[in-house]
């Protein structure tokens, strides 16, 4: 799987002629790797995100994904079929596409055991925790071998204890499966241990304000508490800060 | 062991409030000397139950297949009709208010044009109990089609699905709440609606169902066989009810909040 | 809490419905009549049927200023297929009302509460009709078929027949008025007066051929004017001066019906003249009688009713008990004695 390009000119969104949730922005994002779009609340960088994905249209500029590749989306909420059990909701999206039963139920089956609920397969929504259901949800977005993973904040739900472990999980499955993926957080430490670069954004509308390298190999546990870990992230911390006082004045 | 207790405690309360409504019945009669025609005792109207037990359980059993007929006719042309609203909006915004008028017309007045036109007998009742019970199913289907969830909406929207396999695999099963209530209501609608149908439209003699025995017991002056029947279409109506949501229960057990 | 405008004005208009649904409902409940100091008598009497020359004595006395002239505003209340005459009259909604004899027998078996005070038919004229070239040769033959008979399921003679012949392969469907069914072939059969769906048949083309089902032996009174208990009990001497006008107008209308028709024709349209005109020309036959050349029009006896009594009793319309506490079904009321016959 090569990695995908993506390239935003002059990309700008303003809903009903008067809200602006994107300013004119320029950006490159880095091909077959983790990009963290991180801002305050409510910025615009889901907006951004669905821009990407093809969900929303941009009011303004271009977007470029090449090669054309296949997206998976996982949101804040699971979505998930209530009334259809595991394995058939992480399969929806191979169904969808018209594939064959057994072929839908293997590659979700697979999916499955890659988030460590192959037991789970015949349970329905409600028999599950949080963290389960958004396990499950990360698996349907892998289901269709997709090219380019958007994540919008998927974890912002959970407690800090099963969001630790699901970062874990995700950071280490894209790298294993070389998935290009863009996320959207507004967790600090979420973004620094999952992303490869962080690109910090402003308030409403949203612009960049700078962009962070991260240089962290392996990401394991063990890494958040590591002197450097604390310190890329009070970096961060002081320019998301920052940019968000200026906003204020 | 719950379960069991459950039953009972949701029972014995209503159960209790009739007897005390049946005794209240037979003092009110006996202390203001209500004379027979008007209004005769509880305990009149069970002698004459079961005196023409036959002849009653006979008869609900013929109103009760043009009430299941009528109901299982509304309950498909109410999913279908809704749905049809739904995925046309065009439709909707047109047709939707006319569907009111199903439910506006008195079926009274209606039911002779009934009989003219299906013919004497199970047809015009099946047809009167569908009239009447149409609306409820397709307002519950509309209302749960117009209701689904956004996010759920919006992933089948980005993986282009068509409108026609999105009702089908998202829309409908997220109404089968809605629509159970619609069902709940027509249930008892289609009881109404078919007696009615028959005061006009059905077989008397041997093959009187239940409303035909109520004309005819008015004609009587057995005011007691009046009752006795009304008492068995209320059963109808209750047992109907009481299987739409055992269907909604098993439908909707596993997964919603309803049922649980 | 201060309610907005909006509230304020439905609340209003509730309240103004509420008292309006109060006021009419204690008004259904007064009776029907009101006596004005020196002005005529009100007086309500529902007929158990749309308007027909079988009701032309009553029109009659109405139209021809009988009523008028004995003291009495009488509203004639029309009725039709599901009107109850016989609970209306018993329960004191209106003064009096026409019913059919049993229907008077059953309603007092069941407390009801009125008395019949004249007969407008000494002969019932309950008959069934079928097409002149049906197969059927008798009454007993139709009886005995697989036909369908257009009629209202609960009248007795239905049970009568029944109980004389073997009715099991009949199929019965509801009667409301409409003759369409029957024209149409839906049913081979159907109730009707010997006076009136004939003659209308024939005039608009179809031929029939009429069973009198009084000729099998059972022949109550019909027509038969009742009046409540309460009414009688207060006001004998009014019942009688009213009996007496009923009996007044249906001398007026045998000599002379054609004008009263005419009357009948505007209260129901569906009724041509000359259905109206053939009709009334064969009322004499079941108005009149020996009993009533001696007696005058709507004289009721002794031996009619007791007979009609044990048929209802056979039957199982009424029990034995019932027949106990039937009291006083009829009166022939007369002016001039305190308390009649």
């Amino acid at each position: 799987m090569t990695g995908v390009e993506i390239e935003l000119r002059g990309v700008a969104k303003t809903f009903d002629r008067s809200v602006e949730a994107v300013a004119p922005m320029d950006l490159a994002l880095r091909a077959g790797g983790v990009t963290a779009l991180l801002g305050p609340t409510g910025c615009g960088k889901s907006t951004l995100l669905r821009m990407i994905g093809g969900v929303e249209a941009p009011t303004g500029g271009s977007i470029d994904v090449r090669p054309k590749p296949r997206i998976g989306f996982c949101f804040q909420e699971p979505r998930l079929l209530p009334w259809r059990n595991v394995l058939r909701n992480v399969g929806l999206p191979l169904e969808l596409d018209g594939r064959p039963r057994d072929v839908c139920h293997r590659e979700a089956r697979r999916r499955l055991e890659m988030v460590g609920l192959g037991d789970a397969t015949e349970l329905l929504p409600a028999a599950l925790s949080g963290g389960m259901r958004m396990r499950a949800a990360v698996a349907r977005s892998l289901v269709a071998d997709p090219d380019l993973l958007l994540l919008d904040e998927p974890f912002g739900a959970l407690d800090e204890v099963t969001r630790f472990r699901l970062d874990e999980e995700v950071a280490n499955l894209v790298r294993e499966k070389a998935i290009t993926v863009v996320l959207v957080t507004h967790s600090i430490s979420e973004a620094v241990f999952l992303a490869d670069e962080v690109v910090v954004l402003s308030p409403r509308p949203a612009r960049i304000i700078e962009r962070y390298d991260i240089p962290f190999g392996e990401r394991v546990a063990s890494l958040r508490g590591t002197e450097a870990f604390a310190r890329l992230q009070a970096d961060i911390y002081d320019c998301l800060r920052g940019g968000m006082t200026e906003g204020e004045s | 062991m719950s379960r069991r207790t459950g039953v009972f405690a949701a029972v014995w309360p209503p159960l209790l409030v009739v007897l005390i409504l049946l005794v209240l019945w037979e003092l009110m009669v006996v202390l203001f000397s209500i004379p027979e025609y008007l209004l005769p005792t509880p305990r009149a109207v069970g002698r004459t139950m079961i005196e023409q037990w036959p002849r009653l359980i006979a008869a609900t059993g013929r109103t009760a297949t043009a009430t299941l007929a009528g109901f299982g006719a509304s309950a498909v042309l109410g999913v279908v009709a809704g749905s049809l609203l739904s995925l046309v909006p065009l439709a909707r915004r047109g047709v939707y208010p006319l569907t009111l008028l199903l439910q506006m017309v008195p079926l009274v007045a209606i039911a002779p044009m009934l009989v003219i036109w299906f013919g004497i007998g199970l047809p015009s009742v099946i047809v009167a109990a569908c009239i009447v019970s149409v609306f409820p199913v397709i307002a519950g289907t509309l209302d749960g089609l117009q209701s689904v969830d956004a996010g759920l909406a919006e992933m089948f929207r980005i993986q282009r699905v068509g409108r026609i396999r999105t009702w089908w695999k998202l829309g409908l099963p997220w109404s089968i709440p809605s629509v159970i209530t619609g069902l709940r209501i027509a249930a008892g609608l289609a009881v109404i609606g078919a007696i009615v149908g028959e005061f006009v439209g059905a077989y008397g003699g041997d093959r009187a169902p239940l409303g035909a025995i109520i004309t005819s017991a008015l004609k009587q002056n057995q005011t007691a066989t009046v009752f006795a029947a009304i008492g068995m279409a209320s059963a109808l109506g209750f047992l109907l009810f009481g299987l739409v949501n055992l269907g909604g229960w098993l439908l909707l057990r596993r997964w919603h909040a309803s049922a649980q | 809490m201060h309610l907005k405008r909006p509230d304020r004005n439905r609340r209003a208009a509730c309240l103004s419905w509420v008292a309006l649904l109060a006021t009419a409902l204690v008004g259904c409940g007064e009776s029907g009549s009101s006596s004005e100091a020196n002005g005529p008598r009100r007086i309500t009497v529902q007929l158990n049927w749309f308007p027909e020359p079988e009701f032309g004595g009553f029109y009659a006395a109405k139209e021809r200023g009988i009523f008028e002239r004995a003291g009495f505003d009488v509203e004639l209340i029309k009725g039709g297929a599901e009107v109850p005459a016989p609970q209306l009259v018993a329960s004191g909604n209106v003064d009096f009302a026409v019913v059919s004899a049993p229907q008077l027998v059953t309603i007092r078996a069941r407390g009801g509460t009125a008395t019949g005070v004249f007969a407008s038919f000494q002969v019932s004229p309950r008959s069934l009709l079928v097409k002149r070239d049906s197969p059927y040769e008798s009454l007993q033959a139709l009886w005995e078929s697989d036909a369908t008979i257009m009629a209202q399921d609960g009248l007795v003679f239905i049970r009568w027949l029944n109980s004389i012949y073997d009715g099991s392969k009949l199929s019965f469907i509801p009667y409301a008025g409409s003759t369409a069914l029957f024209v149409d072939g839906k049913a081979e059969s159907m109730q009707c007066f010997a006076t009136a769906e004939p003659v209308q048949l024939e005039v608009d083309g179809l031929m029939t051929r009429v069973f009198v089902v009084g000729e099998t032996g059972y022949n109550p009174y019909d027509g038969v004017l009742a009046v409540n208990d309460g009414l009688l009990a207060a006001e004998p001497e009014m019942v009688a001066r009213f009996v007496e006008a009923v009996r007044a107008g249906w001398d007026s209308y045998l000599t002379d019906p054609d004008p009263i028709n005419d009357v009948i024709a505007k209260l129901n349209p569906d009724l041509k003249s000359n259905v109206l005109r053939l009709a009334a020309a064969k009322l004499p036959s079941f108005v009149r009688s020996a009993n009533t050349a001696d007696h005058g029009l709507g004289w009721m006896s002794d031996e009619r009713w007791s007979e009609l009594v044990t048929q209802l009793e056979t039957l199982g319309e009424i029990t034995s008990d019932d027949v106990a506490g039937l009291g006083r079904i009829f009166v022939n009321p007369k002016t001039g004695t305190p308390a009649a016959e």
